[in-house]
């Protein structure tokens, strides 16, 4: 279980900066991404509490 | 005359730096919390780059434990309620070896949500006891030698 997390210490600081690298890439991302659905016009079908909702009237 | 826990925790603390600076050409820079009350012994960032920040809690054993033909590293310790779990959280777990006066491979570096979910052990007094125990000779075998251990299959999860 736990052999999946070793590493020689020979590459600790590689995995170190992997890891931070990954962290900042991700975090650049969410940003992209908040700024792609701020747009008009950009539907985020995974947020249905902010999809419009169209309002039916019946017909009189 | 032994060493006591609170030196081997300024000695393997003073190592983990040592490797991380080395062993990243000097691109890290660990930093200690100048509070210590979030378990967690360093903030690492790449530096002249603060966006960022891994924070690693280093727990370590002087000692291998004979498990049959076999050697376990197992680390137990106790936490106060509620465990902080974080992506940018790790926990470096380490067997130092005394006589050699440095960490023996390999090492862990293991995310802090499989940490917590794999090593809870029990609850007791308000603290959660936590078990690391990991087959060290069979994971030494693997990687140890070779400098080569298996990728973490997870690791874009945590």
């Amino acid at each position: 279980m736990w052999s999946q997390w070793a590493l020689p210490q020979a590459q600790v600081g590689s995995r170190i900066l992997e890891i931070l690298e990954d962290l900042t890439g991700s975090a650049a991302l969410d940003q992209h991404a908040t700024d792609l659905i701020s747009l008009p016009g950009v539907l985020w079908l995974g947020r249905t509490d902010l999809s419009p909702t169209v309002q039916r009237r019946r017909a009189a | 005359m032994t060493v006591t826990s609170t030196q081997q925790g300024v000695i393997t603390e003073a190592e983990f730096v040592k490797i991380v600076i080395l062993t990243s050409d000097g691109r890290l820079v660990p930093a200690r919390p100048l509070a210590d009350d979030e378990r967690r012994d360093f903030e690492i960032h790449i530096r002249r780059h603060f966006l960022e920040s891994l924070a690693v809690q280093l727990k370590t054993s002087k000692t291998l434990r004979p498990h049959g033909r076999s050697l376990m590293l197992q680390i137990n310790f106790r936490v106060a309620a509620p465990l902080v779990t974080d992506k940018r959280l790790r926990y470096f777990l380490a067997h130092f070896d005394v006589k050699a006066m440095r960490y023996t491979d390999p090492v862990f570096l293991v995310p802090s949500a499989f940490f917590h979910r794999h090593a809870k052990h029990g609850v007791g007094r308000g603290k959660i006891q936590m078990q690391f125990k990991a087959a060290w000779s069979r994971v030494r075998e693997t990687c140890g030698h070779s400098g080569r251990c298996p990728r973490p299959r997870w690791e874009a999860g945590f």
